[in-house]
């Protein structure tokens, strides 16, 4: 009788596990385009597929410094490498670039 | 006349279509839906009072494409979690504690019925003063809430064990361990189980309480938000993705948790203790 | 239990409560902290004496109770009636069984946001959340009601001739009364939580309402004060409604399927 649990568990790790794969693979993906990472802080210009809600803000605020919000897209200051592989692994980011910081 | 006219699930031999059920139900769903959908325009408020199906379905696939649901998900299950096992672990544990000393048992059973008469919601704003709103509170509100139904039902189980097996094993010449693990602790699981049941009950309605009053992300937050947004349909997205988690956890794992014991032990003493 | 244990328990029972109270007298002279974390017993006094005399601790609580009943017959006027159409219809039953699951799921309080919007803040969104949490807990406690009346009653009331209305007044409403009433001491303890809560939340007077007003301004002793009179109300109202109820149908009827 404790199988049905057992299943549910299974189910809802298997999810887990495809949704973190996929992160994986899209922030690889998206990262690519930074390719080299730097070392330290640096600045990113973040492209959403949508104008970011106060949700997305406190998330990214999270990451680093929030400058500036123009439509789709999010400036960025003083990200760490770690910081921006986590933001290039949200599947609703849809670019991540360098950015000058002017 | 057969009885049969009657409603009451007998042994009867008719065997209806087996899959007649599972339709109807899905027609009143339809039904509702349906309706739903019609009086929209009849009832002619826009969407901030009155969200039609549509913009629910809307929302919904909004609020995934956007990232923000899965995240209010993961969080709310996240605490749901915590606070359960936290409360489960320490109410079982004073509880069997407890309920292995008679006179601390009855010492503490009217301070603890007195303590649970002051319904779990009531200790929210206490805990705010003392912790801020944020997530300590809400944990700890969820801790709350799951311990006491399970302490008393842990207890209550507890003192149900027959003092005679209790000594049977006793004479044979087991250790307060061994009487424990033989004993007690089985007389004690379906106490224990259905504490559980109620606690996870209570935590989830505290859950989406605590939620709308102290959270920043989650589903309760996620149905408060909508209604400050002017974004009702986020808020109908929130209620129906709480029922539905509701109705998962109870199917997949409160149920067949209890059945397991129930099956194995063979009683269930209910209601006494559900309150 | 023999007199001399209940005598033991009576006294026992006490000894946690003194402690307490003992412990509140004396922890500020032990520990430093803001009052407002934890007043001493005699500012919780002082207010509950203040909030007696002005009579609003009174306009609160009658506040409270006020709604607590208006949801209930609310919730029972449509509940019962309801819930005698699922178990008697099996039409009725599969067409709604799943519509209705799925809205007990959705627990009282997540329709607060909604009613605020659709009533705004005071009564209509606190009675409309009681009424809510009694109905689906009477609903089901209908059902099970009129399905736990024994086969052979309906026989034999069929074979004297009874049916229709006669079989609705005679069997069916005196049967599932059983559960119905039974329920009830559950059902309340539901509702007196939504009432609480959604005071908390929605709210423009009553206990809920009162303590959790108390936060912004820091008066903790409201707080506690609010606290100790919601726990003394349900303790009140358990031991002189509900349960003697509970004891009485036992009593009279019998049965006791819970």
């Amino acid at each position: 009788m404790l199988r049905v649990p057992a299943i549910a568990t299974l189910v809802i790790a298997a999810i887990l596990l495809i949704h973190w794969l996929t992160a994986w693979a899209g922030a690889h993906h998206k990262l690519e385009a930074v390719d080299p990472l730097p070392e330290g802080r640096a600045n990113y210009r973040i492209t959403l597929d949508f104008p970011p809600e106060r949700f997305h803000q406190l998330l990214l605020q999270d990451k680093g410094r929030l400058v500036g919000v123009r439509g789709n897209v999010v400036d960025m200051m003083d990200v760490e490498p770690g910081a921006l592989r986590d933001i290039a692994g949200w599947y609703w980011v849809t670019s991540v670039a360098r950015w000058s910081g002017s | 006349m057969s009885t049969a006219a009657i409603a009451i699930p007998t042994r009867a031999a008719r065997r209806p279509w087996p899959w007649a059920r599972a339709a109807k139900g899905a027609i009143g769903v339809l039904l509702l839906l349906v309706a739903w959908q019609v009086s929209v325009p009849l009832v002619g408020l826009n969407s901030y009072f009155y969200p039609a199906p549509s913009d629910v379905v809307a929302a919904f696939a909004d609020l995934i494409r956007k990232g923000i649901l899965p995240v209010y998900l993961a969080d709310s299950l996240l605490r749901y979690l915590a606070g359960l096992t936290a409360g489960a672990v320490l109410g079982i544990s004073l509880g069997v504690l407890i309920g292995l000393h008679r006179r601390v048992s009855l010492a503490l059973s009217p301070l603890l019925r007195f303590m649970f008469a002051i319904v779990e919601v009531a200790w929210i704003p206490i805990f705010v003063v003392w912790f801020g709103y944020g997530l300590k509170t809400i944990i700890l509100a969820l801790v709350y809430v799951v311990f006491f139904p399970v302490l008393y039902n842990t207890l209550l189980g507890v003192r149900t064990a027959p003092q005679l097996l209790v000594n049977a094993v006793r004479s044979l010449g087991a250790s307060r361990l061994q009487v424990l693990r033989l004993v007690i602790l089985p007389a004690a699981l379906p106490g224990i189980i259905t504490g559980l049941r109620v606690g996870a009950g209570f935590a989830f309605r505290g859950l989406v309480f605590a939620e709308i009053i102290a959270a920043k992300t989650g589903i309760g937050y996620l149905i408060f938000e909508g209604t400050q947004t002017q974004q009702t349909a986020r808020t109908i997205v929130g209620m129906i993705v709480m029922g539905l988690l509701w109705l998962g956890m109870d199917q997949f794992y409160l149920r067949p948790l209890e059945r397991a014991t129930v099956q194995r032990w063979g009683l269930l003493v209910e209601a006494e203790q559900r309150t | 239990m023999t007199q001399s244990r209940a005598a033991e328990g009576y006294v026992l029972g006490t000894v946690p409560f003194l402690l307490l109270v003992a412990g509140w007298a004396v922890l500020p002279h032990v520990l430093q902290y803001p009052q407002y974390m934890l007043p001493p017993i005699g500012v919780v006094l002082d207010f509950a004496r203040e909030s007696i005399a002005d009579g609003s601790l009174l306009l609160n609580v009658l506040a409270s109770l006020a709604r607590l009943a208006i949801g209930f017959v609310i919730g029972m006027a449509l509940a019962v009636p309801l819930g005698l159409a699922i178990a008697l219809n099996r039409h009725i039953a599969d067409l709604f069984r799943p519509v209705l699951s799925f809205l007990q799921a959705i627990a009282g309080i997540a329709w607060v946001p909604l009613t605020i919007i659709w009533f705004g803040i005071g009564n209509g969104s606190v009675i409309f959340v009681i009424a809510n949490t009694i109905f689906f807990a009477s609903l089901y406690n209908t059902v099970v009601g009129v399905q736990s009346i024994p086969v052979p009653l309906y026989r034999a009331v069929r074979s004297h001739g009874g049916r229709g209305f006669a079989l609705l007044t005679n069997l069916i409403l005196p049967g599932a009364l059983v559960q119905i009433l039974l329920g009830i001491r559950t059902s309340m303890a539901y509702g007196w939580r939504a009432l609480v809560a959604s005071e908390m939340i929605a709210g423009t007077s009553g206990l809920g309402y009162m303590t959790m007003e108390a936060v912004q301004w820091q008066r903790t002793e409201v707080i506690i004060l609010g606290m100790i009179i919601i726990g003394l109300l349900w303790v009140i109202m358990d031991r002189t409604i509900f349960t003697p109820i509970e004891r009485r149908t036992v009593g009279r009827w019998g049965l006791l399927q819970r």
